[in-house]
This record gives C-alpha cells, sequence and structure tokens, in this order.
C-alpha cells in the first residue's frame, strides 16, 4: 500500500528528484516495460499522487518500492496495427469490375487476330 | 479451395431443415389464411394481407424453430487445454459518459476476480473513454487514480480519453487497435455494464489458442441486477429461454456465428485487419458511420476466413438490461437504426451467404412490427373494401351461401399462438423434467412464472409493437421527437414519464376500438387484445417500472433465476466496491 512508503516532504521538482538514480530503471523491470522512456516514466511520477511529495528511494524498502511502482499510471505500449477501411457499398463499377476483367481475360482467346493488316501489305 | 469438414456438413443439414420446416409453416399459415379470407370474396387488400402473414408467420416460424433446435442440438465440445495462455489479452471497457461509481465498481471485480488466476500477468485492462462531458472525464480520472492505487495495477491499467468520439465504439476500439492493438493477441470487449468472471475469461483464452483460426469467440451474457418488475420478467425470460436460443443459433450459425458487441474474445490482428469499415455514402440514417457494427463486424471476419463461434456454454458472462419499457424502447431506437442501415451491406462484397442471413435477421427483427401493424390495418379496412356476397351466381337457380371458415380461422389463430408459446413450454418442460427446476424457484413457481410471463408478454406485446413502429417510422423520416428523462438509478418511472412515451399509443388504441365498433364490427373482439393494452400503456409501462411490483415477485420466489438462487461472485465483488465507493 502507498501508506508504507518512505515518503519525504521536499518539493523538488521530479525530474531533478529521480532522473539520475535507479528508480526509471527499476520502474522498467517492475512493469516489465523496457519501452517506457525516461521523459515518460517522469512524467507518470510527476502525476502520481505520492510521487508529487517525492519518495525517499534510497531508504525505502524494495517492497514498498515496488509497490509505489505498480500504482504508476505509465502509459499503454504503444504498437499500434494498421486498419484498412474496407468500403461495404462499392459502386457498381467497382462491384464488377473483377467480373469485367474475367470476362475480358475469358474473350482474349477465343477472340480473333483483330491486328489490323499493315496498308504496304493490302495493296499487294 | 477449402474442403468442407464434417461439422461444416452438419451446419449446412440444419440451416437447410431449418429453412424447410419454416418455409412448410409459413406456407399452411398463408393457405389457411387465404381460405379465410376469400370467404367473403377476393380483393386486392386480400392479396397484401396474405403477403403480410406470409411475411410475420415466417419469421414467428423462424423464432420457433431456433428455440427447437436449441433442444434438438447441444452445443459442440471444444478442446481446450489446462495450460497457461501464451499470448497477451488486453480486456477493454469502452464508456461513453456513463455513471463512473458502477463503471469502476464492475471494473475493479473483473480485475480482482482475473487476479485470482494463475496467469493473471497475461492479462492488461483498458478503460477507452469517449466521454464527452468534462465533468464525467474528471470523475473517470480520479476513479482510474483510486483504482489504480487499490488494485496496485500500474503498468496493466491504463485510461485513455479521446477528445471526439468519431465513429462511436467501433471507432474507439479501432483508436486502441491502430496505438497499442499489436501489443496483444486478443482482446476481450466488454460494455460499460458487462460483468465477467475471471475463469470465463481464461477459457476463452484457452479456447481461442486451442484453434488458430477462431478469430471471434461470443459468450452468452446473462442479465442480472434488475429489481423492477420488467427487469426482473426481462431476466426471467433470458435466463430460462436465453441459452437454448443462443444454441440454437450457434446449431444454426456454425463457423459464422454472431457478435453482440460485448463479452467477446477477439483476435486483434485479424479484426484489425479484416475490421475496418469505411463510412457509408450519403447523410445519417442510411449513410455515415456504419451503426450497430457488431453484426458486421462478425461478418467481415467470417469473410476473411476466420470462425467466429457463438459459444453458449460460456457461463460467467454477465451484463445490465433497460430496467423499464421506455428505456428499452430508448436502447432499440437505436440499435433499430443502425440494423436498418445494414440494408444497404446487404449485398456486400465476399460476405457469406450466412452473414447475409444475419443481417437480413436483424433487419427483419424491426421491420417485423410494422408488418403486423400494417396487417392489423389492412384487416380493419378490409370489411369495407369486401365485395358484397353474390347469392346467385348465374350458374345455379339455388342461392349459394358463402361457406363459413371458422374452424379454420380458429385453427390459424391457434396456430399462431402455437408457434409463439409452443418452444417456451417445451423449455419450461425440460427444465421440469430435467431437474433444473429449482434454479428457477422449483417446479411450482417456475410454473406459475412461466404462465405470468406468457401473460404479461403477452400484454405488453402491442405496445412493443407501436414502439419498433415508431422508431421504424422515425428512421425512415430522419425525425426524433425525444424521450422523456427518467435517469432514476432504480429503474422505476414516475408516471409522468411513462404518460410522456405512450399516450400516443392510447389515442391509437382508443382510435382502432372506435373505428372497429363502428365500421367493422366482426373485427372488434379480435382488435380487443391488441388495442386494450395500447388504450392504457401509460398505466402498464409505469407499473412494470415498479421496483416495488419487482420486489413482492422476489418475495414470492416468482421469476426466479440461477443467479439469485446462487450468488454471482464478480457481481457481489462489485457490489462490495460500489459500497466501499459510496461509504469514501
Amino acid at each position: 500500500m502507498t501508506q508504507h512508503v518512505s515518503i519525504d516532504h521536499q518539493t523538488a521538482t521530479t525530474a531533478a528528484l529521480f532522473a539520475d538514480s535507479d528508480l526509471l530503471d527499476e520502474i522498467r523491470s517492475v512493469l516489465k516495460r523496457p519501452d517506457l522512456g525516461d521523459d515518460v516514466l517522469l512524467s507518470a511520477l510527476a502525476s502520481s499522487p505520492a510521487a508529487r511529495h517525492g519518495i525517499n528511494h534510497v531508504t525505502a524498502m524494495p517492497q514498498d518500492r515496488e509497490t509505489f511502482i505498480r500504482t504508476l499510471p505509465v502509459p499503454a505500449p504503444r504498437h499500434g496495427l494498421e486498419m484498412p477501411q474496407h468500403d461495404l457499398n462499392p459502386p457498381l463499377a467497382v462491384r464488377f469490375a473483377p467480373l469485367v476483367a474475367l470476362w475480358h481475360r475469358a474473350l482474349q482467346p477465343l477472340a480473333p487476330q483483330l491486328k489490323r493488316v499493315p496498308v504496304p501489305a493490302k495493296d499487294r | 479451395m477449402k474442403k468442407a469438414g464434417p461439422e461444416a456438413w452438419s451446419t449446412a443439414f440444419r440451416r437447410l431443415a431449418m429453412a424447410v420446416i419454416a418455409l412448410c409453416l409459413t406456407t399452411g399459415a398463408s393457405y389457411m389464411f387465404a381460405i379465410v379470407v376469400q370467404s367473403d370474396g377476393f380483393d386486392w387488400l386480400d392479396i397484401i394481407r396474405i403477403a403480410l402473414m406470409a411475411v410475420a408467420s415466417f419469421w414467428l416460424a423462424w423464432g420457433g424453430c431456433i428455440a427447437l433446435f436449441g433442444i434438438l442440438f447441444p452445443p459442440e465440445e471444444r478442446s481446450t487445454g489446462v495450460n497457461l495462455p501464451e499470448g497477451r489479452t488486453a480486456i477493454l471497457l469502452p464508456i461513453y459518459n456513463e455513471a463512473t461509481g458502477p463503471v469502476f465498481a464492475r471494473l475493479e471485480a473483473i480485475m480482482k476476480s482475473v487476479a485470482a488466476l494463475p496467469a493473471a500477468d497475461r492479462f492488461d485492462f483498458f478503460v477507452l473513454s469517449d466521454t464527452t462531458k468534462d465533468d464525467v472525464g474528471e470523475a473517470e480520472q480520479r476513479a482510474y487514480q483510486q483504482l489504480l492505487v487499490r488494485q496496485n495495477a500500474g503498468g496493466r491499467l491504463f485510461y485513455r480519453r479521446r477528445e471526439q468520439n468519431i465513429g462511436r465504439k467501433a471507432g474507439n476500439i479501432a483508436d486502441f487497435l491502430t496505438t497499442s492493438g499489436g501489443a496483444y493477441e486478443y482482446m476481450l470487449v466488454l460494455d460499460a455494464d458487462s460483468l465477467m468472471d475471471g475463469k470465463t475469461i481464461l477459457e476463452m483464452v484457452r479456447r481461442m489458442e486451442a484453434d488458430p483460426r477462431l478469430g471471434l469467440l461470443q459468450s452468452l451474457p446473462q442479465i442480472i441486477g434488475l429489481s423492477t418488475l420488467f427487469g426482473r420478467l426481462l431476466q426471467f425470460a433470458t435466463g430460462l429461454y436465453g441459452p437454448y436460443f443462443a444454441r440454437g443459433l450457434a446449431a444454426v450459425q456454425g463457423e459464422e456465428g454472431t457478435f453482440w458487441g460485448h463479452n467477446a474474445l477477439i483476435r486483434t490482428r485479424a479484426f484489425a485487419a479484416a475490421c475496418g469499415m469505411a463510412p457509408l455514402t450519403g447523410k445519417p440514417p442510411f449513410g455515415g458511420h456504419i451503426l450497430s457494427h457488431d453484426t458486421v463486424e462478425a461478418a467481415l471476419l467470417a469473410r476473411d476466413g476466420w470462425k467466429v463461434h457463438l459459444d453458449p456454454d460460456l457461463t460467467g458472462s454477465y451484463e445490465e438490461a433497460p430496467a423499464n419499457m421506455v428505456d428499452y424502447a430508448k436502447r432499440d431506437r437505436r440499435w433499430c437504426q443502425g440494423n436498418l442501415q445494414h440494408s444497404r451491406i446487404l449485398a456486400a462484397p465476399r460476405f457469406r451467404f450466412w452473414s447475409r442471413i444475419s443481417i437480413l435477421q436483424g433487419v427483419f427483427a424491426y421491420l417485423a412490427s410494422p408488418i403486423w401493424c400494417v396487417f392489423l390495418l389492412a384487416s380493419l379496412a378490409a370489411p369495407l373494401v369486401a365485395p358484397p356476397p353474390v347469392y346467385f351466381d348465374g350458374h345455379s337457380p339455388f342461392p349459394v351461401f358463402p361457406h363459413p371458415e371458422t374452424t379454420t380461422a380458429l385453427a390459424l389463430l391457434f396456430g399462431l399462438v402455437a408457434l409463439l408459446i409452443l418452444p417456451k413450454l417445451l423449455l419450461v418442460a425440460r427444465a421440469l423434467l430435467g431437474g433444473n427446476s429449482a434454479d428457477f424457484g422449483g417446479p411450482v413457481r417456475l410454473l406459475i412464472s412461466f404462465l405470468l410471463e406468457i401473460l404479461l408478454t403477452s400484454i405488453l406485446a402491442p405496445i412493443h409493437m407501436m414502439f419498433h413502429c415508431r422508431s421504424v417510422f422515425q428512421v425512415l423520416t430522419g425525425a426524433d421527437s425525444g424521450w422523456p428523462t427518467a435517469d432514476r438509478d432504480d429503474g422505476s418511472l414516475p408516471i409522468s414519464a411513462a404518460f410522456s412515451a405512450t399516450w400516443w399509443m392510447s389515442i391509437a388504441g382508443a382510435g382502432a376500438i372506435a373505428f372497429s365498433h363502428s365500421y367493422a364490427p366482426e373485427m372488434f373482439y379480435w382488435l380487443l387484445p391488441v388495442a386494450l393494452p395500447l388504450v392504457v400503456a401509460p398505466l402498464l409501462v409505469w407499473m412494470t417500472a415498479s421496483v416495488m411490483l419487482g420486489k413482492v415477485t422476489k418475495k414470492l420466489g416468482l421469476f426466479q433465476v440461477p443467479t439469485e438462487a446462487a450468488p454471482v461472485e464478480v457481481a457481489e465483488d462489485m457490489r462490495l466496491a460500489l459500497s466501499q465507493k459510496a461509504a469514501a
């Protein structure tokens, strides 16, 4: 519980307090979130109610530190997926395009050779 | 091309059987009705009435067949292991201007249940807020911070609020997928009023991991937590009949199953690749973002070759529902617009045949009421346009009297009533003989509850029909006359709100009775079962929203459901969390 965490009442900014400590690495390790950058963690620490008053990260017991870490509002992992937009009511030209293509492909071998005869050859 | 397996063949056989049975019943009903209406001569209005009767009776027969198939075909055994899941699951709670306390109390109960699982670290929780009201948004932030601390859930519980709720719930889920979806193999989509047991969630993940082609797994949510008379009636009906209707649905849907938008586990990558929907051209109600997106998403997954299963044996899944008829009608109004909009995507490219049938079913769920209503109006008008009887047709020197068809008319009436009641009666008989009547208060209370349920739903049916007709009319004309605001926490309604929502039904019912009395006296008694409930609709809506009457039925052991006989742990945890919040 957070009330067991040793809190000192310094008013120094969160960044100055934690920037050079091992706490940020510890947070990444406890939360299994190596993707969390320092700036993200410092921002989470700043918005944490307990951390606003600072935490004595040197003297706090490990289990208290872990409990504290588990109350931090860290952001969700950023790993987005592509989500293509499917048109469910396409116009007829698009809807029948595969059929038209199929029709053309079917006609191709059946159609006569429509190559135009060169003019000199026709004259001969 | 993939060869159809035995499962696919048996599904195809069931579909064919259901279609044949429903068509035979429809043909029989239409034929009998044709005999009845031609007894006083045949005119153009009779053709319309027969057509309407055919459509409406097919819909009834279809519903009856689903219940019958639910009895005949038990759910298939799903092979799962006991291994811990390998993939990570995101449990998503999309919210939109909801009451913050109950929403976070439910989430806390689910988190507690999941925390007791051996694989608790494989599950993360996301509150996806689309809230537009700033005060509600601030309350959500505070509740999130408190829950984070209480559950020590840093790194497992996340909250995000969108500035604009583009695409509504579908857009909310899409936003999650495009920002964090890749970090999870599965996502469990909830509603603001959903509750799920941790063990059920784990079982769903195991089933998903056991079948790599399974794209979506829908559980069967049971309705809980309602205390009004209407709410208890709804709870009882869904608790007793719901599982069998779901089994019947699952039996004919096979791999092209259903998605109800919540309490379902989804394979994230499959969903992201298949279920992005471009807005439809034109303006709402038929254009714009696709509403009631769940049915369409199930169809899109099936289109890409993913299995979509409804597993009715997945209990431990709960939801709340509207506690009174006005709230029920409000929800139906939203769903009506979404389902009617689906008529534009019925012919979407590459949809599976059964997906199109499911979409059509959704459309018909709302068109059935106007069809019955037009049928009633046509029947009222029929005597006015009927030709006078011809006693001397020129072929015989003796008068030819019209042949009375009273027996056929009564047989048709009883047949239609049987279509409505027989499936329910079979399910009650099964509960009585199967020995699980104790879950519903014992054999006597179950029987009384069943009779009361039939009576009350029959009386309330015309009111539901009128609400549906109004919804369809509003969607088609783009109108919305608004709803009375009566957001009481216990679901009860003041008489003024009931009157404000249904006064027009009283006028319609009284008008129909007066018209019938003056111009179509032969229809008078036939019309009364429909028109009388409409006349007293405000009173009925108000009374069924009564918590006191609900409590009386509870005290008498009526409309009892299994979740009352054996309290649900996750629901108890939710109540505890809510009371702690209230105390704090």
